[in-house]
């Protein structure tokens, strides 16, 4: 931070302001270079610091996720679901505070936009962190459940009689039925 | 690369081989397989097919396809269906899962972690040395640039040094005339030089005299401010007095219907009498305290031909008062003295002069000792010092023609005239703080005789002396 910025000297008013020592223009200038190659360096420094920050989490909610799948099966994809945002929400905590929506003057004014986009980027990842954690297992607990229901259809099937039987059935007993039918009123007339 | 550096990368290697390989399995759940065989009943019966045909359609039909499902849903599946599938006709094969190391995935995250603080330790160590570096490079910048500036300097008077040699040489320049500009650029240098130290003396004289003039307008705002301080401080003090001393009169009033009060505040003459030990002188000192608080009246005579005794007990808070004090040591010429200084006061004061206060103690033996005199002191007490503005406490031991110095003919005028107040003591000669008090007049204007009273706790020349001493 240091080398960051330029004004930080002035910037802290709890230290007292030094002037440093004397130099000519061209020594100024040749500083001012040197200083920023350093501050370059520095901020390559914290960039892949963030990286590193975000890759941890990242890795952190994944294993988390996919541990608690192998051993706990599809009773552990709540959980890890949840410990996944849990992650998320508390990497990114700053974020929802930050946001601010308010009317001022009679205008709306919203603050921090910028971190409720990142936040919500971050649940993205977190959400495509999460399946490829369980997705497989989800996707092998509906295709399981899919054959199951086949398999049993497939038995209620066999212990049916065959169509054909079936069809034979209902022709003789249609036929039956109406020659009853006729029996009946048959004999009605007759004791007239 | 730096070890900070370096663990960071083998931190991330460690993290990402465990979670995306090591930790990883080709079939991570335990799967059934699970065939439909169901068994023929044609058994060869008339009109049927033999077992083994039978059989053989229906292998052929239905168990030869394997269904591959997950064995939780399998058992959840099993459990669940309220007609679920016969384990008779069916043919099931587990497929257990190939175990893989999830202990991997715990492995991740630290490692992961790991390299994160190996990194965030290698950019505090280059945050610090890249402070470092920038100095250095400040300093060395600075150390070249003065050397190479002297360089240019000492090189440039060379090589004019050089020059002029050549012009001399050469007949362009004379020698005179070279060492007469040598030697106006020394008087140009010393001229500079003086200058410069007068101006140095005048900044330092101007200097001086800002710092005398803020001294001294430092005193007069000190002055000013000590003035208005002290006037603050005044009126305070005033104001805290006067609420005292209203308080102080308001417990005088209150007081048994108010006789201290009026002893206090009235110019009647007071007569105090009583045994010995009854208090009676220290009741006296404590109303001339009290006079003189309230009336701003000045205590100007003590006559006591045991003053000398008594400066240290009864009248101690009242010698400070600076009275004179006459007859100490029973010296009964000096208390004549003191008798005739009070005539000469009262033939001379008005009720115009400002309040005074005078003691006369032991009337009785006054009486045996100035026989001339005393007859004479009485009188004029009763009827002198009221106009002169006097308060006279007199002590006696009793209120006889004898012990108010033998005077005759008296008592109803010293009935009329005076307060008198008698003390009681003990057998012991110990005060007891009661009296009698008669010649006193009530709010209502009864005269009132013998009126039973007491002096209070706080009646005690100490008590009354560390109440009004500011």
């Amino acid at each position: 931070m240091l080398l960051n910025d330029e004004d930080t000297e002035q910037k802290s008013d709890n230290y007292p302001v030094e002037a440093d020592t004397e130099f000519t223009l061209d020594e100024i200038e040749a500083i001012q270079n040197y200083k920023e190659q350093l501050s370059k360096k520095l901020n390559k420094n914290r960039s892949v610091l963030k990286g590193l920050e975000v890759g941890f989490w990242s890795i952190t909610s994944y294993s988390i996720a996919r541990f608690l799948v192998l051993t706990s099966g599809t009773s552990g994809v709540g959980l890890a679901i949840a410990a996944s945002f849990l992650i998320n929400n508390i990497v990114n905590r700053d974020c929802l505070d930050s946001f601010n929506f308010d009317r001022k003057n009679g205008e709306f004014e919203v603050i921090g936009m910028g971190k409720l986009v990142k936040f919500g980027f971050s649940t993205l990842v977190a959400s495509f962190v999460i399946w490829n954690a369980t997705g497989d297992l989800l996707r092998m607990v509906d295709n399981s459940k899919s054959t199951y229901d086949a398999l049993q259809n497939q038995v209620e099937e066999f212990n049916k009689l065959p169509d054909n039987q079936q069809r034979n059935i209902f022709i003789v007993g249609g036929i039956v039925g109406l020659a009853g039918v006729y029996v009946i009123v048959d004999s009605l007339r007759t004791r007239r | 690369m730096k070890p900070q550096g370096a663990l960071t990368v083998f931190g991330v290697s460690v993290a990402l081989s465990s979670a995306l390989f090591l930790g990883q399995s080709d079939r991570p759940f335990t799967l059934v397989a699970v065939r439909f065989c169901p068994q023929t009943i044609n058994n060869g019966q008339k009109y049927v097919k033999s077992y083994q045909d039978s059989q053989a359609e229906l292998n052929s039909k239905f168990c030869r396809y394997e269904h591959k499902l997950l064995k939780e849903v399998w058992d959840s599946k099993q459990f669940e269906s309220s007609l679920p599938i016969p384990e008779t006709s069916i043919k099931l094969r587990t497929i257990p899962a190939i175990n893989s190391n999830i202990g991997w995935f715990l492995v991740a995250p630290v490692s992961f972690g790991l390299a994160y603080l190996s990194w965030a330790k290698k950019s505090e160590r280059d945050e610090f040395a890249s402070h470092f570096e920038l100095e250095n490079f400040k300093t060395q910048i600075k150390l070249t640039g003065v050397s190479v500036r002297n360089e240019r300097d000492f090189k440039g008077t060379s090589i004019n040094s050089s020059w002029d040699s050549q012009r001399v040489a050469n007949g362009f320049l004379s020698v005179d005339a070279v060492q007469d500009r040598l030697r106006r650029q020394t008087e140009l240098q010393d001229k500079t030089h003086e200058l410069a130290l007068k101006q140095f003396a005048t900044a330092q004289s101007q200097e001086d005299k800002l710092t005398s003039e803020n001294q001294r307008d430092k005193h007069k705002a000190d002055k000013e401010s000590h003035e208005i301080r002290a006037l603050v401080n005044q009126t305070q003090s005033a104001i805290q007095q006067t609420e005292k001393k209203a308080e102080l009169l308001q417990t005088l009033k209150n007081y048994e219907g108010g006789w201290l009060h009026d002893m206090v505040i009235g110019r009647m003459p007071i007569v105090i009498y009583g045994k010995q030990g009854a208090y009676k002188s220290y009741t006296a000192a404590c109303l001339a305290l009290l006079k003189a608080y309230f009336q701003d009246a000045k205590l100007v005579s003590i006559c006591d031909p045991h003053a000398h005794q008594n400066q240290d007990e009864s009248w101690r808070y009242l010698i400070p008062m600076e009275p004179e004090v006459y007859g100490a040591h029973e010296d009964w010429e000096e208390y004549a003295q003191g008798i005739n200084d009070a005539f000469d006061r009262w033939s001379d004061r008005t009720l115009k002069d400002s309040p005074i206060i005078s003691i006369w103690d032991e009337l009785t033996t006054m009486g045996v000792k100035l026989p001339g005199l005393a007859p004479e002191l009485m009188p004029k007490i009763i009827s002198a010092p009221r106009k002169a503005n006097d308060n006279t406490i007199c002590i006696t031991h009793s209120l006889t023609n004898a012990g108010l110095g033998g005077v005759a003919g008296m008592s109803e005028a010293i009935k009329e005239g005076t307060l008198r107040l008698k003390l009681k003591a003990n057998a012991l000669q110990q005060p007891l703080f009661k009296g009698v008090l008669s010649g006193w007049v009530d709010g209502e204007g009864s005269e009132i005789d013998e009126l039973p009273v007491t002096l209070p706790e706080w009646f005690r020349d100490a008590e009354i002396y560390q109440l009004i001493k500011d």
